[in-house]
């Protein structure tokens, strides 16, 4: 596993010094104190609290929801800080930055290139290589989840698209300066972080400001029903939220409110009990409602804004009609609580069958997720599809389709074996479960499954997998099952117009 | 990923692994491993969809080690190993019950749901503490700037405050969509109060005024209420592009290919559209006059339920006893007499006939189409002429028109026709040039009869595709009526004179010059005899062609009486256009004419 700092041969070396607290400035990298360790941090934002400065900072190697603000004591100065390359910047912090921001300018016009460069030859421009690597945008059915990102980080890779990396360093140059200024005079230090968003968004020069922003979580605290929530990631919910203590959102519509007045007035208003659309699927602890990105344009709306809290490679860039989201709720007598749900395109021309998939964090590791995951492949089992999630997945999506993959091929094996038939096909394992063959060989070489055993392949269910089944079988004895029951859904694949296709839903 | 597949599948490839080959499955102590195996102790490896950068992060990469040394066989690591994330908690001070009512009652079946956030949440204004601190100003009879309030309009409610808040608010939005862009002074109230429509109560109306004035005070270039950065036109300039808290662009929209197929395909179906809206409006206008018919029933039977009763009423008042079973008649509703039903009716229940879905035959013809409409327009218009032609007639029958009254009688049949005598030619100059018209056949006449008027040339006729519809054009001779007994003389240049005998004895001598035809051009009508500068000569003139050529002035078009005969002049297409203008103004005249006329 190589760090992620590895630095690869004949890149420039990070200047490296010590510092102090009023040098420190925004892409410095310095260790900071986390849960009582030293890790390294890149500070990514400054702003002056009550009176003394504190740094918002993203450590190496943890994923951005950790991303925090710090006071300036947790900031080791005892000990050489790294220091931006402003001229030239360096590719780890290039990539790093280009991972970070969400909508920056560099990103849309290197999206804009791509697309530019369609029509051109596809070899001759370098943007196109990163066609290949990763998926090229498409402005027309566009993933939900789709990160223009994504491409950059490849453009970048190949070194090509001087245009918006030029420009980007640029701008960063001038972040860095505009924020060493500030501290060289206080008088300009942004007293507040309302002073601050203030001034980004309505200052003269906004792209590189913008990028900042983004890169900073805006929401300090949510609360959601009986739950108060600590955001993960930004979300373009209204900007004046970013100086609220605590955003409220209506449980049942998703409305979003900065003041608890104004909240508790739209509760006495508010008439919605469950999601706005048709229930497909009931059993004694969930529902599943299917909602039409196009039909309830609001509430969707409001979903993905709020999943984009917890969501890093959502964009919410383009609007919500070509999806489908299938929303699973737990009901009581005030209604359907959101518990999780899950996107899926309306026509996937890649066959994905989850576009975005999330459980809301205060239903996290209770099992929600493995029944989400259940229902889309139950969905795609009706279609008579294979499905696949859309990639990238992120780190808890990755462990939660794993756990759910090797569980249903590891019953599915075990089933064959107790029929005295323990004979079956890669492909009869993925049409059985409406896996992707791809995902069913992945599932099979990551528990070591797949061998070869006297010039023959084979399947093996090793000890590990039978005793990690059979703990899991124990626990759902113990604690009830949670699974869906097909017999339960209601629902026909839902058929779309050529004309809604042609008008993009 | 791409790569993932591309790797994946090359690996497979390399060992031959055949996915639809059944592989059979065995337990791990059933195999023996062999150490060269080229899987053992090599997991292959397999990409996992999550991003190259987040891939490596110690937690992801902690839970991943663990699992992967689980697969190889290694003891449980003792402790789970889990992704941190941010805290979520119980939240401080909410009562729940109070937020959220237990209103809920899960329905026996699936829910089914089509309402939309907008439907179900009110009024989308809600107030803040400030807004409240007013409103509890404004129900102390106090206005914004703490004056007191001179109107008397008691309390107003929360809903109704925030009504009017939203309505300013919606309003300002619609009027001034581009305020937050450019500074505009917000729109007066007055403004405000000529926007107001149905959909504001009239609570909020009454208030609106003082709620204005606070609104005023505190609004500033945004929305009071938050909302998020949407663009509703498709405007992809840059700034908005790096915008982060811009979101849900409008995609844009797929290219479809034009083709002369699909362009059909799309003509057919707003076709078939227009034909099933037609159908269902017949069938509601049908609904309606049914409905009236049944009301009209119902009037009627009322009616008559009020009559026998007042019969009733004066039989018992002046005791009048009738017969056996007439009283019974006046309470109950006699059967009519069975009607013999006709045959047809008897086997065919009446039922309202649709189109069924498998009727092969074009919309089209069951629609009206312009060209229908256009036809019976002029048919119409045809009628009309028609019509107020024979009103002029009966108005007219037995009235005599002195003016117009000939004043010399009309030819005896027997007669001695006059001869037309060369006359000798004076000085070869005229006041216009003769006419040179091409037509071969044209009678010859120096009445202003212009069947070859027009300088129509016959390949042009000809050669224009369609037939037009002719349009005959006739100003009636002078005389004699009867053109069989009108010896055609020969076209000769020089000018003839002849002797006629008229009433009274009185002898004439009758010139007869070259003159040019009256000339059609572009449907006016220039009679060179008007511009002569002789003094106009006087034929008489038929009462009936009289009228007819007024109403061929009146109309443009005449239509030519029978005993004319068959000759017709067509219009070159060109002239339709201004004679239609000109019949139109014609007829404009005349429909103010006609009152009149009734009326006299
Ligand atoms: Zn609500």
């Amino acid at each position: 596993m190589a760090p992620r700092n590895d630095v690869k041969d004949g890149e420039p070396q990070p200047e490296r010094s010590y510092a102090t607290l009023s040098t420190l400035r925004v892409g410095v990298k310095a260790m900071v104190d986390k849960d009582g360790e030293k890790r390294k941090a890149e500070i990514l934002s400054i702003q002056t609290r009550k009176g003394s400065p504190t740094f918002y900072v993203h450590y190496q190697e943890f994923n951005k929801r950790l991303d925090e603000w710090v006071p300036a004591d947790r900031i080791d100065l005892s000990e050489e800080v790294e220091w931006p390359l402003p001229e030239k910047v360096d590719e780890k912090k290039k990539q790093k930055t280009k991972e970070q921001l969400s909508n920056s300018k560099a990103i849309n016009k290197a999206l804009k290139n791509i697309n530019r460069s369609v029509s051109e030859s596809r070899e001759a421009t370098p943007l196109d290589t990163s066609a290949k690597t990763s998926r090229r945008p498409s402005f027309q059915g566009g993933k939900e989840n789709r990160d223009p990102n994504v491409t950059v980080i490849a453009t970048e890779e190949l070194g090509g698209t001087p245009l918006p990396d030029d420009e980007h360093t640029v701008d960063l140059a001038d972040i860095q300066d505009a924020a060493a200024a500030a501290k060289a005079v206080p008088g300009h230090v942004p007293q507040t972080r309302e002073e601050e968003v203030e001034r980004l968004r309505f200052g003269g020069s906004m792209t590189q400001n913008q990028t900042e922003i983004s890169r900073v979580r805006n929401l300090e605290r949510i609360q959601m029903g009986s739950h108060e929530i600590e955001p993960w990631y930004f979300s373009p919910y209204p900007a004046e939220f970013a100086d609220c203590d605590m955003v409220y959102i209506c449980e049942f519509c998703l409305c979003y409110f900065g003041d608890n007045t104004q909240f508790t007035r739209h509760r006495k208003k508010c008439t919605l009990l469950h999601p706005p659309g048709n229930e497909v699927y009931r059993d004694d602890t969930v529902s599943f409602f299917e909602i039409d990105g196009r039909r309830q344009r609001t509430w969707c709306r409001n979903l993905c804004l709020l999943s984009k809290l917890f969501l890093d490679h959502k964009t919410l860039y383009y609007d919500v009609d070509p999806f489908l989201f299938y929303c699973m709720t737990e009901r009581d007598e005030h209604g359907h609580h959101l518990v999780g749900y899950f996107s899926k395109e309306k026509e996937c021309s890649e066959g994905y069958n989850v576009a975005c998939i999330l459980t809301l964090p205060q239903y996290q590791r209770k099992g929600f997720g493995k029944l989400l995951i259940q229902f889309s492949y139950e969905l795609s089992k009706i279609e008579g599809k294979l499905g696949s999630p859309e990639k990238p997945l992120s780190d808890l999506g990755l462990l939660g389709y794993r756990a759910y993959w090797q569980e249903v091929i590891v019953d599915l094996l075990i089933d064959r074996e107790i029929e005295g038939t323990p004979m079956i096909s890669v492909e009869e394992l993925g049409s059985t479960l409406a896996m992707t063959t791809n995902d069913v060989l992945h599932t099979l070489q990551n528990l070591n499954m797949l061998r070869y055993s006297n010039k023959n392949h084979v399947i093996v269910l090793t000890d590990a997998a039978v005793a990690a089944r059979d703990k899991l079988k124990e626990k759902e004895r113990v604690k009830g099952k949670r699974m869906i029951d097909p017999e339960r859904l209601q629902w026909k694949p839902p058929v779309f117009s050529a004309a809604a296709r042609t008008w993009n839903w | 990923m791409s790569h993932t597949r591309a790797q994946a599948s090359r690996h497979v490839r390399q060992r031959k692994l055949n996915t639809k080959q059944p592989l059979r499955i065995f337990r791990e102590r059933e195999i023996d491993e062999t150490p060269d195996d080229e899987s053992r102790g090599n997991i292959p490896h397999v990409e996992t969809g999550v991003e190259k950068g987040e891939e490596i992060e110690y937690h992801l990469q902690a839970v991943i080690n663990a699992a992967n040394a689980a697969a190889l066989g290694a003891a449980a690591a003792g402790k789970q190993s889990y992704i941190p994330t941010p805290e979520t908690v119980k939240a401080k001070g909410v009562v729940y019950d109070d937020l959220y009512p237990k209103a809920f009652a899960t329905p026996a079946t699936y829910i089914r749901f089509s309402s939309t956030v907008e439907d179900c949440i009110g009024v989308s204004y809600c107030m803040n503490d400030e807004d409240a601190e007013f409103l509890s100003k404004l129900n102390d009879g106090k206005d914004v700037n703490d004056e007191p309030r001179k109107d008397k309009l008691g309390q107003c409610s929360e809903d109704v405050f925030e009504e009017a808040m939203n309505y300013l608010e919606e309003t300002t939005a619609r009027l001034q969509p581009f305020a937050a862009v450019e500074s505009v002074s917000l729109p007066g109230l007055e403004e405000m109060e000529r926007a107001i429509d149905d959909n504001l109560s009239a609570d909020a109306q009454t208030w609106l005024k003082p709620v204005y004035q606070y609104w005023w005070s505190k609004k500033g270039s945004r929305s009071l209420m938050p909302s998020i950065k949407v663009r509703v036109l498709d405007t992809s300039n840059d700034a908005d592009d790096a915008d982060p808290y811009v979101c849900f662009r409008r995609r844009e929209v797929r290219q479809t290919r034009k083709t002369r197929g699909r362009d059909a395909q799309v003509v057919e179906k707003l076709k078939k559209l227009r034909l099933e809206l037609e159908q269902a409006r017949q069938l509601v206008q049908l609904v309606v006059q049914r409905e009236q018919l049944n009301k009209e029933d119902l009037e009627i039977s009322r009616r008559v339920f009020e009559e026998r009763k007042k019969l009733k009423d004066v039989k018992i008042d002046k005791n009048i006893i009738g017969e056996k079973g007439e009283d019974e008649e006046l309470l109950v509703n006699q059967k009519p007499a069975p009607k013999a039903k006709r045959p047809q009716e008897a086997g065919r229940p009446a039922t309202i006939r649709l189109r069924s879905a498998g009727d092969r035959s074009a919309p089209e013809d069951e629609l009206t189409q312009l060209a229908d409409i256009q036809a019976q327009a002029d048919a119409e218009v045809q009628r009309t002429i028609a019509a107020r032609k024979e009103q002029h007639r009966r108005w007219n029958a037995q009235w005599e028109d002195e003016t117009w009254r000939p004043l010399t009688p009309p030819l005896d049949d027997n007669d001695d026709k006059p001869r037309w005598a060369p006359l000798a030619l004076p000085d070869a100059s005229y006041p216009t040039p003769p006419p040179t018209l091409p037509s071969k056949n044209s009678p010859d006449r120096d009445d202003v009869e212009m069947q070859d008027a027009a300088p129509i040339r016959e390949e042009d006729a000809s050669a224009g595709a369609p037939q037009e519809p002719e349009i005959v054009f006739h100003i009636p001779g002078a005389y004699p009526q009867d053109e069989e007994m009108y010896v055609e003389p020969k076209r000769d240049p020089t000018p003839l004179c002849r002797l006629r005998y008229g009433r009274g004895g009185r002898c004439w001598l009758e010139a007869r010059r070259k003159r040019p035809y009256a000339l059609i051009s572009r449907g006016v009508v220039s009679d060179s005899e008007s511009d002569d500068e002789e003094p106009p000569e006087f034929f008489p003139i038929d009462r009936q062609k009289v009228f007819d050529l007024r109403v061929g002035f009146m109309t443009g078009r005449v239509a030519r009486p029978e005993s004319m005969g068959g000759e017709r002049r067509g219009w070159s297409s060109g002239d339709q256009a201004a004679v239609a203008g000109a019949s139109g103004q014609q007829q404009q005249a005349q429909q103010q004419q006609t009152p009149a006329g009734s009326a006299g």
